[in-house]
């Protein structure tokens, strides 16, 4: 099939999912989905809102087709090789799911980690219930509206689902590794279910070969129930050559708790959506962010908090830094609804400029319909501050190491928080790998501080 | 998380209480004059012979009845803005787009024609001129320009301060220099109409070094049903000048859907300072759209104070443009939307240039099923170095429906550049009221006094009689009889 | 100078704006009795073809935000833009129009949205 994605009628859409024998409730979302796709518009940065700040049509590349996977391809190290014994890994190579590693721990504790296809079969009634829900809420927020999304919907592959049963507690992480070695677009779809009071921690890795050009339009539905405890971490760490389009979204149960880290640093253009609906009351979610953009790329990251239900409580907190010709853009949307009483929500967005050429705009948003709540943001843009670098200078440590440290210790807080097992370290190599590459001379402090004190 | 901290000021609670009991308890402006003298009205609905119309009653030179028919031209073919408020009920062929009143401009508070003295004696002007507080007055009644009186030490400074239609008369070089070049004919669909239609409003040209000590002031007000009003200010302080200008109004109350779309252009010059107040209170039938722009050029300052109560939907964001090394822009808004009323406001920045600061402070209060939205932009180009923002925005809830929303967004080209927003939504505690009630305030009386500390870093750089004006009105509002 | 061919006299109406892609650059041409002029079709305020407006007193106006570029200095006579748009040497050959996009005139940046 080599249809670009433009040109993709109902029935290109629907082919695979036909011809892979799925269940009929399946094919029929799918064809609704496709009936969708067809009638919408790719995004329009001059009248969507939620694109203004990034121009679809030049950072996305749709006359692509959907990748076939070709020979098997070695993909790279997970994170889960850093964790001492390991945990469950499902591995995506271009579009289909090449194996799954399990854990005992996890399965004695009957976790299930498959490909999507075939839980619709097997785990029918968990597939069915929550495939596709999230992303098409109706009540106008953005999700259904997206033709990016009804191409998922229509069209994903290699799709992995993962399920953590009720009461389980699983320390060890469950990872979902996308890795990308064929060029064209690529559709990888994830929905994981974390039953009531169960304990679990789950990675979306995003890898692809050198060199390679492509398109992946992910989504990840993430369904935390009543009780639950999930540390949530989704990785981007793409090659030069992938548009990353990424709706990776979590409904937040009575009394449940997320605590997610976005970590973004590979691809040319990212556009990362971290979304939670907060459904059941007392409902907690703690979405971190880590950013680093070099020259060349453009992420644009849209954390989105709904508060629907009383009671819950959200605290986005997203650092990045910023070097070369980048762009970042910090969307962060919270929306608390009229029976949210006594929501709790906090969200903060720094970014740091480290060198000459690099953009940072923010637009931190808040939609408030009930006001017995506590609400605030903030928002700041700036360098490092010559007085920080002063004071390490004054201790005999030298200008690029000083700078080193004060990177390093800007991100150490978020990592910290976080505690998520193989990805800290990860995390932790990469930035120290950008601030080794980049030009240390050409980082810029600003000495406004320095000047005022004297 | 944070709370905001509500401060009671208690000497001005005594003060308001004791002003209260003068006045009506009910919104006393919710009036209509009968049909008072009009001389002239265009008819309703808009189109190229009605642009043409009023351009040739004026006499205005060619090169503006061109512009005006270039803007109209822009305004049929620019579409609704799909963002800010619900603007569905603009009724665009019901309004009536210019209407003069019968008598000249009088020469002093006597020549006044009767009816008309006798609204602005129910508004309680001839106190405030009685107290001698301004230097000159314009009052607009409908669209143009009735009264207008500058005192003889301004006209010996050389300050020019006359209504806009005489403005372009009397200084058409001046004019057409300046005339739309901060706000350009085709610059949004609502600018555009006023473009086309524009009649009214204030031109003000400070000569170099001067710095007018007393604010000018202008007074005006839509009377007749569906109408529109659309006057234009345009004001020009030469280099290392300074004036305060000064505009309020208060509409009456009727059933048909008015449309008020003004324009205000400013250019501040290097190092001239511009202060410019408005303290709005239309009734909630009113579409309150409006464009205001300044440009400060080198180490020049602008001031914006904008004040933000009633209408049916506001859309309002005052911007500066920083052009010049070392300019400043400052934006002290305060919102109040009541039942039905929604304020889509904030200000916009734009830093073009090294050395420059801009302040936002927004406080935003919603009470019945009231909605404000505060909508901000500070942009900071690249070039721009060393820039600095800092924005507040503070919304305080008053009731279980309110609304609030904050959309701010900053873009900023430079990496330089020192940015910060912060934002906190609250409402009023329990424990205040209750400490209130304990010294016998009622409840409606302890809202207001906590609204009002909650404004207080804003309605102090009021001029004091209109500080006054706004307390009283948070009193009425509170109380929730508006006529 | 490194001209290359834009379009044919004859196909570019007097006194409104024609969009072309010279070298992959997007170039916004004015033709005024037989001279043409060139600037970067990209308002330097937002991301808009200046092409896609009308022509005012020998400037070409940004429909989006109205702001109007002087067609022979490509600086902007009215906010919202505060910078010029490159202007680029154009020369007019037996009907031929040829723009050179290798250095603007007017020594102006292209915008970068």
């Amino acid at each position: 099939m080599t249809t670009i994605l433009s040109d993709l009628d109902e029935g290109g859409l629907v082919a695979r999912g036909e011809a892979g024998g799925e269940p009929s409730w399946l094919l029929d979302r799918r064809r609704a989905a496709a009936r969708r796709f067809v009638g919408q518009a790719w995004p329009d940065s001059h009248v969507d809102e939620f694109w203004r700040s990034t121009p679809f049509d030049v950072r996305f590349d749709v006359g692509r087709a959907i990748a076939e996977a070709t020979a098997a391809a070695e993909a790279p190290a997970s994170v889960l090789d850093r964790v001492e014994g390991g945990g469950v890994l499902v591995r995506v190579v271009d579009g289909a799911l090449v194996d799954v590693t399990a854990h005992p721990d996890a399965t004695a504790a009957g976790v299930v980690a498959m490909d999507l296809g075939r839980a619709a079969v097997e785990h029918a009634d968990l597939v069915e219930a929550h495939l596709g829900r999230l992303t098409t809420s109706g009540d106008g927020t953005g999700s259904d509206e997206d033709r990016t999304v009804s191409l998922s919907d229509a069209a994903w592959t290699g799709g992995v689902f993962i399920h953590v049963p009720d009461e389980a507690a699983v320390d060890v992480p469950l990872s979902v590794h996308v890795h990308v070695a064929t060029p064209g677009a690529h559709l990888p779809r994830i929905l994981a279910v974390i039953g009531r009071h169960a304990r679990a921690t789950l990675y979306l890795e995003h890898t692809s070969a050198p060199g390679v050009d492509a398109l992946v339009d992910e989504v990840a539905e993430i369904v935390v129930l009543d009780g639950a405890t999930l540390r949530l971490a989704s990785v981007q760490d793409w090659g030069d050559g992938v548009q990353h389009l990424g709706l990776q979204k979590a409904e937040v149960h009575r009394d449940a708790t997320v605590r997610s880290l976005a970590f973004t640093a590979g691809g040319a253009t990212v556009r990362l959506r971290p979304e939670f609906d907060l459904v059941g009351p007392g409902a907690e979610v703690r979405p971190l962010g880590i950013y680093l953009a070099s020259d060349g790329q453009w992420f644009d990251l849209q954390p989105f908090v709904r508060h629907i239900a009383p009671r819950a409580s959200s605290d986005v907190l997203f650092k990045g830094a910023l070097q070369g010709r980048s762009r970042t853009v910090f969307r962060g949307n919270v929306f608390v609804g009229r029976d949210a009483v006594g929501t709790a929500t906090d969200e903060n967005n720094r970014s740091l400029i480290l060198t000459e050429g690099a953009r940072a705009d923010a637009t931190p948003f808040l939609e408030i319909e009930c006001n017995d709540i506590t609400a605030g943001h903030g928002s700041a843009t700036g360098q490092i501050d010559a007085r920080h670098l002063y004071y390490l200078r004054s201790r005999g440590i030298d200008r690029d190491t000083a700078l080193r440290l004060i990177v390093r210790g800007y991100f150490t807080d978020v990592l910290e928080e976080a505690g998520l097992p193989g990805v800290t370290e990860h995390a932790l190599d990469v930035i120290e790998r950008r601030i080794a590459d980049a030009d240390l001379s050409a980082i810029q402090v600003n000495d406004l501080g320095l000047r005022e004190e004297s | 998380m944070s709370q905001t901290e509500i401060p009671l000021p208690a000497s001005e609670a005594r003060e308001n209480q004791e002003r209260l009991a003068q006045d009506l308890a009910e919104y006393k402006f919710g009036w209509s004059d009968p049909e008072a003298g009009y001389a002239f009205t265009s008819g309703q609905g808009v189109s190229e012979d009605v642009v043409r119309g009023i351009s040739a009653r004026k006499g205005e030179p060619e090169w503006m009845l061109d512009l005006r028919l270039r803007a109209f031209r822009a305004f049929l073919r620019r579409p609704m803005p799909n963002w800010g408020g619900e603007l569905g009920g603009i009724d665009f062929d019901n309004i009536h787009y210019y209407v003069e009143a019968s008598e000249k401009q009088a020469g002093s508070w006597e020549e006044l024609p009767p009816e008309i003295l006798q609204t602005y004696e129910k508004l309680g002007i001839p106190q405030a001129e009685r107290e001698r507080l301004v230097a000159g007055v314009a009052a607009q009644y409908e669209s143009t320009v009735l009264y207008h009186q500058v005192r003889e030490d301004l006209e010996e400074q050389g300050v020019v301060f006359l209504d806009t239609d005489s403005g372009l008369r009397e200084h058409e070089e001046l004019f057409r220099k300046h005339f739309a070049t901060v706000i350009p004919a085709n610059d949004n669909k609502f600018a555009a109409l006023n473009t086309a239609v524009w009649s009214g409003g204030s031109f003000i040209w400070i000569p170099e070094g001067v710095k007018v000590d007393i604010p000018l002031q202008a007074y005006f007000r839509i009377n007749k049903q569906n109408m529109g009003q659309f006057e234009r200010t345009l004001i020009i302080a030469e280099p290392g000048s300074y004036v305060h200008y000064v505009e309020g109004c208060t509409a009456p109350i009727y059933s048909s859907d008015s449309l008020h779309s003004a324009v205000v252009e400013i250019i501040v010059k290097e190092g001239a300072r511009v202060r410019y107040t408005t303290i709005q209170n239309w009734s909630n039938n009113v579409y309150n759209l409006v464009t205001k722009r300044a440009v400060a050029e080198r180490n020049a300052t602008m001031e914006w104070i904008d004040g933000n109560i009633g209408s049916k939907l506001t859309m309002k964001y005052p911007a500066v443009w920083l052009t010049g090394e070392g300019a400043k822009g400052e934006v002290l808004s305060v919102a109040y939307a009541n039942d039905g009323q929604h304020q889509d406001a904030g200000a916009k920045m734009v830093h073009a240039a090294p050395y420059t600061t801009s302040n936002i402070l927004s406080k935003s209060i919603s009470k019945g099923s009231g909605r404000t939205s505060y909508r901000g932009l500070v942009r900071i180009q690249e070039g721009a170095h060393h820039a600095r923002s800092a924005v507040k925005c503070d919304a305080l809830m008053l009731d279980e429906e309110a609304r609030t929303d904050t959309y701010p967004y900053m873009e900023i080209d430079q990496e330089d550049a020192t940015i910060e927003h912060e934002a906190t939504v609250s409402r009023v505690s329990e424990d205040q009221l209750f400490y209130m009630q304990q010294r016998g305030i009622d409840e409606d009386e302890a809202t207001a006094m906590i609204v009002r500390g909650f404004i207080e870093p804003i309605s102090r750089e009021l001029p004091m009689e209109y500080s006054v004006e706004l307390n009283r009105l948070i009193s009425i509002e509170m109380e929730g009889a508006i006529g | 100078m490194a001209f290359a061919p834009a379009t044919a006299l004859a196909d570019l109406p007097d006194a409104a704006p024609v969009r072309v892609e010279v070298d992959g650059v997007p170039v916004c041409l004015v033709r005024t009795g037989d001279a043409v002029r060139a600037v970067h079709d990209v308002c330097s305020h937002q991301r808009w073809s200046l092409a896609d407006g009308e022509i005012v007193d020998g400037a070409v106006e940004c429909s989006l935000h109205g702001s109007t570029f002087d067609l022979d200095t490509g600086r902007p006579r009215t906010l919202p833009a505060v910078t010029p748009v490159p202007t680029y040497a154009v020369r007019v050959t037996d009907g031929r129009v040829e723009v050179d996009v290798a250095g603007p005139t007017n020594g102006a940046a292209v915008p970068a949205h």
